[in-house]
């Protein structure tokens, strides 16, 4: 099992005493995910894996005979009802920790509540502030935006760029990629010479690209999401930009392929390992992983699985892991997932500490370059 | 300020940017503009202002998209999608206006809002939060206009935009049904003397302007792509520009379309990309001011 994988190597690092698991009802994990609304795209597969991983856990007798209960809620992409599905689950449910927060907005609201009711709450949006600064309760099971921005970084670097311009959606996805690219930038000698902003609304982004042309960039770095991280592909190479494209973790899905066409072609984005997972080497840690997660999520929902979904897993197989180290109490699971080392999940290799509640670095990611509509390692 | 504080030329940025926004303001503004014709198309006709508009464009680009994914040829598939949303705007009228028939114009405003929401709704269900894309009808090379680019989708929503113009002025003024149509929005009560329902004027009224969402739809999703939520922004943006150009007059709501798509070009290519939208509200908002008294009269005869 995956599970006892997980189990087994985090086990290595640290072998506590014998928990006592206690008798009663099953241990209680509470999900909240975006499972309809805008966000559905992501909140689904991570509810779906949710539940692949209930019945995984049923089949193998839950924790030390102690059976466990993972209840799905659906915050439908509202923030609102995120806080008050997380208050039911602690409140009514009584779950030891909880795992969610698909939209930053969300996990920053729920993040807020888990801190004030001493919960374990796993995040599995990508905002840096959701990590930075650490915060006791919360941990983050995605590679930071600004994580994905410094392995983006790594590629014009490596292309030898020295100036770059910057389109992003104006909200806080794009403007935590500006600041981490500026920052980074600048330290490695790579100028920010124009930043364009558009809105996730906008059906043609020509200006802003007319714009920065008039710079005469190196590179142009686009950080959105499909449909806007598309057209804005589309509109550079119609204004007859042969400048490398960079874009940011948020086109790892097909729809930005099939939405940009041939534009898509030598577009090189920073994403976690899953996308590209039978082109890893056979010596990377969570290849083994990736693969059967991949075959276990096709297995169960007959859709392909997709790095979201992966963070939910990550998610609870740690809370599984502590659970069975330390027992279903609030404060010992905190303090074993604070000191976590080497817990490979699909997002990485997670290295918690006190300071780093998110425990990922670059190497957790890799470059993927689109090349005929097709993924792969970029070298 | 004296001439001596201004530069002798202007720097040359700003003439290098002028073709490309002019030509994206116009692509944009043809997206606009069809959006536009919509709203003209049934208010004129019923006094309602249909915010459902953008969901007939949003329906028709996803069905498209699956009759696509399902190997019928392009053609085929657009012919499909009209059809079936056609369909859809018949049922509307039916099953959500004609019930509220003649009740107050904020009322059928507030239905038709919850139709386009319970629309958004069913999208998201069937086809997920995920963009999809429809090929372009005459796939190439953008095409290159005084230093600026147009690719050549938009001369599609630009000449449809024409068309829809033309195809109505002869629709209102050379066809019976037409001139039925013209009738019940002059005096609904005068044309029932005569004959003529005015709910069967609206119903023809919701199904044509339904089809044409559907085809402007088909037209903008080379260029956009389509997702469930695209109608409310499509919506909102031809209603700016029907607005703009007095509701109540196609070619005065295409030139409104082409007006904000312009506008919102050379702001966001001059100030800021971010004043782009900000700037065509303002614009509405003067508009709203200094023509209140034509739109409220607008609503108001088809009141009484």
């Amino acid at each position: 099992m995956v599970l006892g994988l997980a189990a087994a190597l985090a086990a290595g690092v640290s072998v506590p005493a014998r928990p006592a698991l206690g008798q009663g009802g099953p241990i209680k994990i509470g999900t909240v995910f975006a499972v309809t609304g805008p966000a559905s795209s992501l909140g689904k597969p991570e509810k779906d894996t949710a539940t692949m991983l209930q019945a995984q856990l049923a089949a193998s007798g839950g924790i030390g005979g102690r059976p466990v209960q993972i209840i799905t809620y659906d915050s439908e992409t509202d923030p609102t009802k995120a806080v008050l599905l997380i208050k039911k689950a602690v409140s009514e449910d009584n779950v030891v920790a909880v795992v969610g927060g698909t939209t930053s907005p969300e996990s920053q609201a729920m993040a807020d509540y888990a801190m004030s009711a001493e919960i374990p709450f796993m995040s599995v949006a990508a905002s840096t502030t959701l990590s930075i600064p650490t915060r006791a309760w919360v941990f983050q099971m995605p590679q930071r935006n600004a994580t994905a921005a410094a392995k983006a970084l790594e590629y014009l670097v490596a292309v030898h760029a020295k100036t770059f311009a910057f389109l992003y959606r104006n909200d806080d996805f794009g403007q935590d990629g500006l600041v981490a690219l500026r920052t980074y930038g600048l330290h490695q000698g790579v100028t920010l010479v124009d930043t364009e902003p558009f809105a996730a609304t906008d059906t043609d982004l020509s200006v802003q690209v007319a714009r920065a042309r008039v710079k005469n960039p190196d590179a142009m770095v686009v950080w959105s999401t499909p449909p806007t991280a598309s057209i804005a592909a589309k509109n550079i190479r119609q204004l007859g930009m042969k400048t490398p494209i960079l874009e940011s973790h948020g086109i790892a899905n097909r729809a930005f392929i099939q939405l940009a066409g041939p534009a898509a072609d030598g577009v090189v984005f920073p994403s976690g390992k899953l996308l590209v997972v039978d082109k890893l080497s056979a010596k990377d840690p969570q290849k083994a992983l990736l693969q059967k997660y991949a075959k276990d999520f096709d297995a169960a929902n007959h859709y392909g699985a997709n790095t979201f979904g992966g963070h939910a897993f990550d998610g609870i197989t740690m809370l599984v892991d502590a659970i069975r180290h330390v027992g279903p109490d609030k404060v010992k699971i905190r303090e074993y997932l604070e000191r976590l080392k080497g817990f490979v999940g699909t997002g990485g290799v997670f290295n918690m500490s006190p300071q780093d509640h998110n425990g990922l670095t670059t190497n957790d990611m890799v470059l993927v370059v689109i090349k005929g509509g097709n993924w792969d390692i970029w070298k | 300020m004296g001439p001596a504080a201004r530069p002798a030329h202007p720097p040359p940025t700003v003439l290098a940017l002028l073709p490309q926004l002019l030509l994206t303001g116009i692509t944009v503004g043809s997206i606009y503009a069809l959006g536009a014709l919509g709203f003209v198309l049934i208010y004129s006709v019923t006094g309602i202002l249909n915010f459902a508009q953008g969901e007939f464009s949003m329906l028709s680009a996803l069905v498209c998209a699956t009759l696509l994914a399902w190997h019928l040829p392009l053609g085929l598939a657009a012919c499909g999608a009209i059809t079936a949303v056609c369909l859809v705007g018949a049922l509307t009228e039916r099953l959500a206006i004609q019930p509220a028939f003649g009740g107050a114009p904020l009322t059928l405003l507030i239905i038709t809002f919850g139709v386009s929401m319970a629309f958004r709704g069913l999208a998201l269900m069937v086809w997920g939060a995920d963009p999809y894309t429809l090929p372009e009808f005459t796939p190439g090379p953008p095409l290159v206009l005084l230093g600026g680019v147009l690719v050549r989708q938009a001369i599609w929503a630009i000449g449809l935009s024409g068309a829809v113009v033309v195809g109505l002025f002869a629709f209102f003024t050379r066809t019976v049904p037409g001139a039925a149509v013209r009738a019940c929005a002059d005096n609904a009560f005068a044309s029932r003397l005569v004959g003529i329902s005015p709910r069967q004027m609206s119903l023809l009224a919701f199904t044509l302007s339904a089809g044409l969402g559907a085809v402007a739809g088909l037209v903008i999703t080379p260029i956009t792509g389509a997702t469930y939520d695209m109608g409310l922004a499509l919506g909102l943006k031809g209603f700016v520009a029907a607005v703009i150009g007095g509701l109540g007059n196609a070619p005065a709501a295409v030139v409104g379309g082409y007006l904000v798509g312009v506008i919102e070009a050379l702001t966001s290519g001059y100030l800021s990309p971010g004043y782009g939208t900000a700037i065509t509200f303002l614009v509405l908002l003067i508009v709203l001011f200094l023509q209140r008294e034509g739109l409220l009269h607008g609503a108001q005869r088809r009141h009484a």
